[in-house]
């Protein structure tokens, strides 16, 4: 009996590295890319991290179904010597649902370029610092870090951002936007997905929130001394925490809805023919401009 | 005495009063006294008043009159030897021209450049032509995404087509609210860029519907 104690200790140990074995296959690849190099991928795929790191090389590690093919293709560089620029991976299976259960993870070049079309998929792509452009149907998608350009593009997936990039262009359909910290130039929009902008105290430059439907909320911001918002909105509410600091002017019109203004005692006038409402405030000698503007939707300015 | 005739184009800044007084002066008094001008002066305020008076669906489009006298700079520059008072005078012909045919549009009810509630052309439920004009650009946009949507919606799963629709529902219904009360008030500057915005967003929302199952 005291003999059969470790074999089963073994037995239970490695139960779990092989439990995926009948319905999963490995993945684990690695390839010398130029530390600026473009990196694509497309596929329907559950999981997708990717991850910046320190060397100039690629690798794919994670499982993919049993029939589905990963495939991965590495342009030599036209130069002796050198690491090359590009490489195109893409996954494919009988179906999304199969798909659905592949779990890939991409280390990359930090600064590099990195470009990622799929479906319904959770992607998530932190410590990068290159450029960016992720499109999803469904599922979410997380960026956690600040790379200099980031392009999110999706239908229903809801979008969070945690970092401050350079350049930022998110759109959804219905998918909420929520972005933790600033931007120089910023462009957020949804249809009727809600969008988030909690500054965390990052500075925002140039930025245009619209949205149809969605609510907008900006709060925690730094606005730049010579900073450019605009924010639309059809039906959408709009809430502003009017930002502290730098000297600004808000713009704020609503075609045919309401005006609150918690930010101080100005009372917002009647819009064209008696509807609606405007208000304009400054602070100081002005410099940063927010416009804000809605046909029906309720826009409150807050103090910090 | 008349040595110098007074200058197309600053017969242009005296009318939209951007001429300094002096020169405006200098000015005034001289189209008053200057045969060769007066005639000129008096065609050109008669066309702007007459334009000042148009309803705002059918004004002449924004940068129209700096259009005009640009046109007019460039052929100076290119033929500088043509008299003044010829360059002005077919200006005058272009101006009255845009005019008779701004005036004809206007009593023109079933016109393309125009979108009446009623065919009783009240000025008031007319949109704006520049706007109107955008509007063409906008939906011929929109038809072509359209109808490239509908050749990937095969390949599409059916929540992703739901998704896709209910969106252009829900821009579509802004945009008609939005453009009903552009009728109402078509002179709403702060409505056209909402508008315009939703536009957009509807033609962007089409281009990646319609770029989905190349995605994959």
């Amino acid at each position: 009996m005291r003999r059969n104690i470790p074999v089963a200790l073994i037995i239970a140990c490695a139960a779990p590295l092989t439990a995926q074995s009948p319905s999963s296959q490995p993945i684990d690849r690695g390839w010398a890319v130029a530390p600026t190099a473009s990196i694509r991928f497309s596929g329907s795929v559950g999981r997708l991290r990717i991850i910046g790191w320190d060397r100039d090389s690629l690798a794919v590690v994670g499982t993919v179904p049993v029939g589905a093919r990963f495939e991965a293709g590495i342009a030599s560089s036209p130069r002796a010597g050198e690491r090359p620029a590009s490489a195109k991976m893409y996954l494919e299976a009988a179906d999304d649902a199969v798909a659905s259960t592949a779990t890939l993870e991409f280390r990359v070049p930090r600064r590099s370029r990195v470009w990622v079309k799929s479906g319904t998929a959770d992607v998530e792509l932190r410590d990068f610092e290159g450029g960016a452009d992720l499109n999803v149907i469904g599922g979410r998608v997380v960026v956690v870090g600040s790379p200099r350009e980031l392009q999110v593009g999706a239908m229903d997936a809801d979008v969070d951002v945690k970092g401050s990039p350079n350049w930022l262009r998110v759109k959804t359909a219905t998918g909420t936007i929520t972005v933790r910290g600033g931007s120089t130039d910023a462009a957020l929009a949804t249809v009727s997905g809600g969008i988030r902008l909690e500054g965390a105290g990052g500075a925002l430059e140039r930025a245009r929130f619209e949205t149809v439907s969605g609510p907008i909320s900006v709060n925690d911001i730094v606005l730049a001394r010579s900073a450019d918002v605009v924010i639309d909105s059809h039906s959408g509410a709009v809430n502003l925490v009017v930002p502290p600091g730098t000297d600004f002017e808000i713009a704020a019109t609503s075609v045919v809805g309401s005006i609150e203004n918690r930010f101080d005692a100005r009372r917002p006038l009647a819009g064209r023919e008696g509807r609606g409402a405007e208000l304009n405030i400054s602070r100081g000698s002005g410099g940063a401009r927010i416009t804000i503007g809605t046909f029906k939707g309720t826009i409150t300015l807050t103090a910090p | 005495m008349m040595s110098d005739h007074v200058d197309f184009a600053v017969m242009n800044d005296l009318l939209d009063g951007s001429l300094e007084p002096e020169r405006r002066a200098v000015a005034l008094h001289h189209v008053d006294t200057c045969e060769a001008c007066a005639g000129t002066w008096t065609a050109l305020r008669d066309v702007h008043e007459l334009s000042r008076s148009l309803p705002t669906a059918l004004r002449e489009p924004e940068g129209l009159w700096e259009d005009i006298r640009d046109s007019i700079e460039r052929s100076r520059t290119v033929t500088p030897r043509v008299p003044s008072r010829l360059l002005a005078a077919a200006a005058v012909v272009l101006i009255a021209l845009t005019s008779g045919v701004t005036a004809w549009l206007m009593r023109t009810t079933d016109s393309p450049r125009s979108v009446a509630v009623r065919p009783a052309a009240n000025a008031a439920e007319v949109l704006p032509a520049a706007f109107i004009a955008a509007e063409q650009g906008y939906a011929a946009d929109v038809a072509e995404l359209r109808a490239l949507f509908e050749s990937a919606r095969p390949s599409l799963t059916p929540e992703t087509v739901r998704v896709v629709e209910q969106s252009l529902a829900t821009i579509d219904g802004a945009i008609v609210e939005a453009r009903r009360a552009l009728l109402a008030d078509p002179g709403n500057v702060e409505l056209v860029g909402l508008i315009g915005a939703t536009y957009r967003q509807k033609i962007e929302l089409l281009r990646r519907a319609a770029e989905l199952p190349h995605s994959l």
